[in-house]
């Protein structure tokens, strides 16, 4: 990992609940600036692993150092400098947007009002109405606004994107890109649909059955991961050489999924690139064949 | 913070405070009346009640609905802070998925249990405060008439009422903090404050009571709250048909009862215990919001 | 029908299937629009926030762009001013670029004639280029 500053640092964390881990052994690094996507299946643990980076959960083994403090429900100081979205969009449905920016100038010491004000008026959002009459994208506006207004130097979201219609999913990450630009802000991210995210972010958390999988830049992670196809054979050699994510066997065929951390040398099997997605895709795919057993390894019997 | 509370309970607050100023319109002029109509009707009889027993019906025998109907409605106010004010404080936060949004904000947990707790209790006994002043009032003519230890009179004044609507307040957050939903809040609300009021009036004011034995003919002194009278002891009383005759006999009335002096006594003692629930109940709340996780 | 105008030199398009990263989509697009004579030495690029409002791309790809094109000569960055066109690329000008797609086109005629379809001629090149970018790197 590169010597940047880190805006986000973990170690090992881990909740339980009752007899569940609703996150196990999580350990990254998010560098700051820049904007992280968190991505896995539902119940994977990223809700857990956001609220317990921002406070709202205390962790059964690790630590989380947030801006290098851990992360307290009671400290002033902490709750503003990290900004939080909760998945439902915390909202008082009778007030309108107006109310809550000056609801949010009486709770907060550092408020830009002017801010809010301007970025939701750019958008097209009334701000005199109450919030149950504006749509699922214009309450997300409302409450990313409250939620950069106090001038944040994190910023988690939870699932923003899940409940807004394609358009307002656009609208939505271009705000965040723009708040990338405009101030040093770490923004993390999570979602279960990657397509969206992979524009707009240029680092990664893959989660999956509450485990960390993948934690790195994107630009990397691209970099490192190749799909290697040849004739049909064995793959023993590969997956001593490399680490295997996936492998598809046909009759004729061998596909296989690969992080290369060297070159491959072996002339049989030809390179090529492949996309996030897929190899995201592959991560997930591979979590399942393991609790699964091994008769329902992709491709048939190997 | 205390503007977001006044903001969200602002309606609460409005609606409240009209309630009190119809209720003290109705009861005003209707206290006057009766204050009125008892001094005339006492100027006309003699000062030891001997005569006096018209004076009852004649001041208050026309009100009588009206009366009952006002006690009852004093009965329920506090009920009605606890369901309408106190259980969707909290839980209504969780329903609306809200409950983070102050802390997303700046405020801690701490602060917002505090302030909000602050505020309810605080509102809850001027409410209690304001009715029990304007009840008290009210009274005060038919307390020379009737006991105010009774049951129903003793509640609606003194200082009791205050006690009890910062309990049924205290009660009804408490109920939403723990459920995190508005209707088991309400339904656990209701419930748990009409049974620990029927218990302390059955169970709780009876251990002020004074218990002795007085002469057959004779019954509990005036101004008193009956507890129970029971004619016993005697022989040969079974063919006695007037109390002259069981008196002869040599049977006695077990009486027990709460004299008129164990009024203010009894508010003390009681009020403390309500207001002793009161603060347990909002230490579970400050607990539950602050430090029991989802 | 929806149409915008925007207040800026050039646009931008990102394709996210096409396996290009997108840093250097932004490059080829800017390159491309220089080697056709849309940009010119003078013209100021879209500012990295215009960039990010057309396009919804991370800002720190834009500036990595922007750095390869200057790296490369093309572009020169003004702090606080934004980021202006220095030279075309080297390579042929316009009408040379005319010609070599005029021989392009014939070509195409004459495999379509000769039975390939658009993807067969595709593959054929993409692999042809991969060959030779082979040869010029070992």
């Amino acid at each position: 990992m590169s010597n940047e500053p880190l805006a986000i640092e973990t170690v090992a964390l881990g909740k339980r609940y009752g007899s569940t881990w609703g996150l196990q052994d999580c350990s990254i690094e998010v560098p700051e600036g820049g904007i992280s996507a968190l991505v896995g299946p539902n119940g994977a643990g990223k809700t857990t692993l956001l609220r317990l980076l921002v406070g709202l959960r205390r962790p059964t083994s690790g630590k989380a150092r947030v801006l290098g403090r851990a992360p307290a429900q009671d400290d002033g100081d902490f709750l503003a400098s990290v900004g939080f979205l909760a998945q439902d969009i915390p909202l008082y449905r009778q007030l309108s947007g107006a109310e809550h920016l000056r609801i949010g100038a009486h709770l907060n010491c550092q408020w830009d009002a002017a801010v809010a004000e301007q970025r939701l008026t750019a958008l097209r959002v009334p701000l005199d109405r109450p919030v149950h009459s504006l749509s699922g994208g214009q309450r997300a506006q409302v409450a990313l606004s409250l939620a950069l207004a106090k001038r944040p130097r994190v910023l988690l979201l939870d699932e923003p994107l899940a409940a807004l219609d394609p358009l307002a999913r656009r609208e939505f990450l271009t705000s965040l890109a723009n708040v990338a630009v405009e101030g040093d802000v770490t923004v993390v991210l999570s979602s279960h649909l990657v397509h969206d995210l992979e524009r707009v972010c240029n680092h990664l958390i893959l989660l999956t059955a509450s485990r960390v999988r993948l934690c790195a830049d994107i630009d990397d992670v691209l970099a490192a991961h190749r799909v290697l196809v040849g004739p049909r054979r064995s793959t023993a050699e590969l997956e001593r050489l490399f680490t295997v994510v996936k492998v598809t066997q046909t009759e004729r065929q061998s596909r296989v999924l690969a992080r290369l951390d060297g070159p491959v040398l072996d002339p049989a099997w030809e390179e090529s690139e492949v996309g996030l997605e897929d190899i995201i895709l592959a991560y997930m795919a591979q979590d399942e064949a393991l609790t699964a057993g091994p008769l329902s390894m992709v491709g048939g019997a190997g | 913070m205390t503007y977001l509370i006044w903001r969200l309970h602002r309606t609460h607050a409005i609606v409240s405070a009209v309630v009190i100023v119809a209720i003290t319109a109705l009861i005003v002029p209707s206290g006057i009346a009766i204050a009125n109509s008892y001094h005339h009707a006492v100027m006309n009889c003699s000062v030891d009640h001997v005569g006096c027993d018209y004076v009852d019906g004649t001041v208050f025998g026309s009100n009588g609905i009206f009366t009952s109907l006002v006690q009852d409605l004093a009965m329920a106010v506090p009920l009605v802070f606890g369901i309408l004010w106190g259980a969707p404080l909290v839980a209504g936060e969780f329903e609306a998925s809200t409950e983070d949004f102050a802390w997303t904000q700046g405020v801690t947990r701490r602060r917002w249990a505090l302030t909000n707790l602050g505020w309810a209790l605080l509102v809850a006994a001027a409410w209690g405060g304001a009715l029990a002043a304007l009840f008290t009032w009210w009274r005060g003519p038919n307390n020379a008439l009737h006991s105010p230890v009774t049951f129903i009179y003793f509640d609606v004044q003194g200082v009791a009422p205050i006690a009890y609507t910062m309990f049924a307040m205290a009660l009804g957050i408490a109920a939403g903090a723990l459920f995190r939903r508005v209707v088991p809040a309400i339904t656990t609300t209701l419930v748990v404050f009409v049974a620990v009021r029927i218990a302390t009036a059955l169970y709780f004011r009876p251990l002020f009571a004074v218990t002795k034995n007085v002469s057959a003919l004779a019954g509990v002194p005036p101004l008193s709250y009956s507890l129970g009278q029971d004619i016993l002891g005697g022989s040969n009383t079974a063919a006695c048909k007037t109390l002259k005759c069981l008196a002869a006999h040599g049977a006695y009335n077990h009486i027990s009862y709460l004299p008129a002096n164990r009024f203010w006594p009894l508010q003390g003692v009681e009020s403390g215990i309500f207001l002793v629930l009161a603060l347990a109940l909002a230490l579970y709340t400050f607990w539950a919001v602050t430090t029991r996780e989802a | 029908m929806s149409s915008e105008v925007l207040k800026q030199s050039i646009s931008f398009q990102l394709n996210q299937s096409s396996g290009v990263p997108a840093y250097l989509q932004i490059v080829q697009q800017v390159e491309q629009a220089l080697r056709m004579g849309t940009l010119r030495a003078g013209d100021q690029l879209p500012t990295v926030k215009q960039v990010v409002a057309e396009v919804t791309i991370n800002p720190n790809t834009v500036t990595r762009a922007y750095r390869e094109l200057e790296h490369a000569g093309l572009v020169e960055g003004r702090q606080g001013i934004g980021t202006f066109v220095v030279r075309r690329p080297h390579g042929p000008p316009p009408d040379k670029q005319i010609r070599l797609a005029r021989s392009l086109v014939r070509w195409v005629e004459t495999a379509r004639s000769a039975g390939l379809d658009d993807q067969a001629m595709e593959a054929m090149l993409r692999s042809l280029l991969r060959t030779a970018s082979n040869r010029g790197v070992a």
